[in-house]
C-alpha cells in the first residue's frame, strides 16, 4: 500500500479490510521489532477489536450509501510512547516513571481516536525526549529502518522506524531541538514539525513547554496532510494552542510550487554541509526550479548562529525543572546522559532563561521580515553530515556529547527556539544506502506551503521503504 | 567568550539545590552544556548595538509570544 491516503481510500472504496491491515501490520511491527526495536508495546488483541468495529462500520455505511465517518477510519498507526491513552500507562521510554494507567487521554491522541484510526501500540523514544541519537539504554537502542548499525535519530526514533518500515502508516512524535525532524531525515519519512501552538499538547509528556511541539510523520506529504486536518486547533486547554483559521491542508498539498520564492542560504546552513549532502540538496532544488519555483539565494541573520544554543538556555532551565523532584528522589533510574542533560538547568541562572525568552520575540520579528520579505520558503539540509554509526555516537554522558548534539541539531533547534514551521523531506540516499532529508521552514501558520513543496519534492524522490511498502510481510527477510 | 561555569561552582549550586550531581567530571560536563546557553545569551546581547531598555520595559511581552506567531502569519497573507 502506498501510503495512508491510499489506505483511507481503499477502506472506504471496500478495496481493503481493516482486519487485514491490522493484521499485516502487527505481523510487520513484530518482524521490524527484532531488527530495529522500534515498538515499546504491540496491542495486537485491542487493535484487532479496534479493526473489526471499524470495519463493521464501513460495510455499514457501504450498505447504506453514506460516506463513513472519520478521517482515518481503519487504518492502522502508532505513537511515541509520551502520549497519554486513557486506562494505559505511558513509560516516556524510562524506569524513572512509575506504570499508572492514565486518567485521560492526550487531545491528539482523543482526535485521532476520533478519526477511526486503529492504534496498535506505542513507539520507541529517547528517554523524556532527551536524546538525538536513538540510543536508549533502558529500553534498548532503536536502530536506523536501512541499516540497524546506523543510527536511527531521535528523540522520535521508533515513531521514524515504524513508518519507514511500513509497520505503520503514520505516527506521532514531538520536536524541542529537531526531535521529529532528525530521525524523519535519517530513515527517510516525512517528518513536520508545525509552529508552536498549531497542534494542542494537552496529556502529551513536556520536555519544555515554551519549546515543545507535537508533529506527525508519514510516507508523504499528502499524508502529512490528512493527519494535520485531524490534529490541529485549539482544545481550550493547552493556553499555548492557538485558534486561528486553519486552510483545507489537503486540498492545498497539491497545488504545486510554479512561481513559489524558495530562499537558499548563503550563510549558516550552507557552511559545514558535507559534500554529499550538499549534492542532494543541490538536486532537491533542481527538482524545485524544474517544476516553476523561484530559487532565491539570501543571507539569514547571523543571530541564527547562536540560536540553538539560546534554545538550549530554554530547553535545560524548563527540564531541571520538571525533573527536579525526581532528579533529587530518583537519579539512579535516569539512564546517564539524560540525567546529565535533565541537570544542566542547574547552571542556568533564572534571569538568563528569563532573558532568552525575552529575546525571541525581536528575533523572531527580525528573522520573519528579513528572511520571508524575500522568500516564501527556507531551504536547508535537515542534518548537515551523513548518518552517523550507532557505535561511533554511543557517547553516554562522556565527552563529545555536547559536540555530537550540537552538529545533529545545528539545522533543526533555530527554529524550535522561533516557533516557526519546518519539514524534512526525503532527498534520495547517500553511497551506503543511507537517507538524507531536506528541511523546508516557512512563515509562522504556513504549513500548507510547506506541504505543497514536500508534496513536489517527493515527486522527484519517489517514495522508498527498506523493506518495500507493498512487499507482503511473509515474503519479507526473518533477520 | 567568557569564562566557563567552573566545576566547584556547578558542584556548589548543586549541593544548594538539593540535585546531586556524581562527581567532578559529571560537574564539568554539565558546566560545559549551560556555560555554552549562557554565553549565547550574553553575545546576542552584546551584538544588538545600543541598550534599548524601553523595548523590555514596555514594548516587549514574552506571554505574547503565541499572538506574535499569529500577526507574523497574518502579515504574510
Amino acid at each position: 500500500m502506498r501510503d495512508l491516503v491510499a489506505a483511507v481510500e481503499g477502506l472506504r472504496e471496500g478495496q481493503l479490510r481493516s482486519v487485514e491491515l491490522v493484521r499485516e501490520a502487527i505481523a510487520r511491527a513484530r518482524l521490524v521489532q527484532l531488527r530495529h526495536n522500534c515498538f515499546v508495546q504491540i496491542d495486537a488483541e485491542g487493535s484487532m477489536a479496534a479493526a473489526e468495529m471499524a470495519d463493521a462500520l464501513l460495510q455499514g455505511c457501504a450498505a447504506e450509501g453514506v460516506r463513513p465517518p472519520g478521517a482515518l477510519l481503519g487504518v492502522p498507526l502508532a505513537h511515541k510512547d509520551m502520549f497519554e491513552r486513557e486506562g494505559r500507562s505511558t513509560s516516556c521510554a524510562s524506569k524513572v516513571r512509575q506504570s499508572r494507567a492514565a486518567r485521560r487521554s492526550a487531545t491528539v491522541v482523543s482526535r485521532l481516536d476520533l478519526a477511526g484510526a486503529v492504534d496498535i501500540g506505542t513507539l520507541n523514544m529517547a528517554e523524556f525526549a532527551l536524546g538525538a541519537t536513538g540510543h536508549n539504554a533502558t529500553t534498548g537502542d532503536c536502530r536506523n529502518a536501512w541499516d540497524p548499525d546506523f543510527i536511527s535519530g531521535g528523540s522520535s526514533s521508533g515513531s521514524a522506524v515504524a513508518v519507514a518500515t511500513g509497520a505503520v502508516f503514520a505516527s506521532l512524535g514531538s520536536d524541542t531541538g529537531g526531535s521529529v525532524r532528525i530521525p524523519a531525515s535519517a530513515n527517510g519519512v516525512v517528518g513536520l514539525k508545525p509552529t508552536y501552538g498549531l497542534i494542542p499538547r494537552t496529556g502529551s509528556m513536556k520536555l519544555s513547554p515554551s519549546i515543545d511541539v507535537i508533529g506527525p510523520m508519514a510516507r508523504s506529504a499528502r499524508d502529512i496532510a490528512l493527519l494535520l486536518e485531524v490534529l490541529a486547533g485549539a482544545d481550550g486547554i493547552d493556553a499555548w494552542s492557538s485558534s486561528r483559521p486553519r486552510p483545507r491542508y489537503v486540498h492545498e498539498v497539491a497545488r504545486g510550487v510554479e512561481g513559489l520564492r524558495i530562499g537558499v542560504p548563503r550563510n549558516h546552513f550552507a557552511v559545514g554541509v558535507a559534500p554529499v549532502i550538499r549534492a542532494a540538496m543541490e538536486a532537491s532544488l533542481t527538482a524545485l526550479a524544474r517544476a516553476g519555483a523561484l530559487l532565491v539565494p539570501l543571507d539569514v541573520p547571523e543571530d541564527v548562529a547562536v540560536m540553538a544554543e539560546l534554545s538550549r538556555a530554554v530547553v535545560y532551565a524548563e527540564a531541571t525543572a520538571l525533573h527536579g523532584e525526581a532528579l533529587r528522589k530518583l537519579g539512579a533510574r535516569y539512564t546517564p546522559q539524560v540525567r546529565l542533560r535533565a541537570s544542566t538547568g542547574l547552571g542556568i541562572p533564572a534571569p538568563v532563561y528569563l532573558e532568552a525568552l525575552q529575546w525571541r520575540l525581536p528575533l523572531l520579528r527580525r528573522f520573519v521580515m528579513q528572511v520571508f520579505s524575500r522568500c516564501d520558503v527556507l531551504h536547508t539540509p535537515t542534518i548537515p553530515i551523513p548518518v552517523p554509526r550507532r557505535d561511533e555516537t554511543d557517547v553516554g554522558a562522556g565527552p563529545g556529547l555536547w559536540e555530537l548534539l550540537a552538529q545533529l541539531v545545528r539545522c533543526t533547534a533555530p527554529f524550535n527556539f522561533l516557533g516557526l514551521p519546518a519539514i524534512s523531506v526525503p532527498a534520495g540516499l547517500d553511497s551506503r544506502g543511507l537517507p538524507i532529508g531536506a528541511q523546508y521552514v516557512a512563515r509562522p501558520f504556513a504549513e500548507a506551503v510547506l506541504l505543497r513543496v514536500a508534496a513536489v519534492q517527493q515527486q522527484a524522490t519517489p517514495l522508498a521503504s527498506p523493506l518495500g511498502y507493498d512487499a507482503s510481510v511473509e515474503n519479507l527477510p526473518r533477520k | 567568550m567568557s569564562d566557563p561555569l567552573s566545576t566547584s561552582a556547578m558542584l556548589e549550586l548543586s549541593s544548594l539545590s538539593g540535585i546531586p550531581v556524581d562527581d567532578a567530571a559529571m560537574a564539568e560536563r554539565i558546566a560545559a552544556g549551560a556555560a555554552a546557553a549562557v554565553e549565547a545569551v550574553r553575545s546576542i546581547a552584546a551584538n544588538q548595538g545600543e541598550v534599548d531598555l524601553d523595548q523590555w520595559l514596555f514594548e516587549i511581552e514574552p506571554a505574547g509570544y503565541l499572538a506574535l506567531l499569529e500577526q507574523l502569519a497574518e502579515d504574510g497573507r
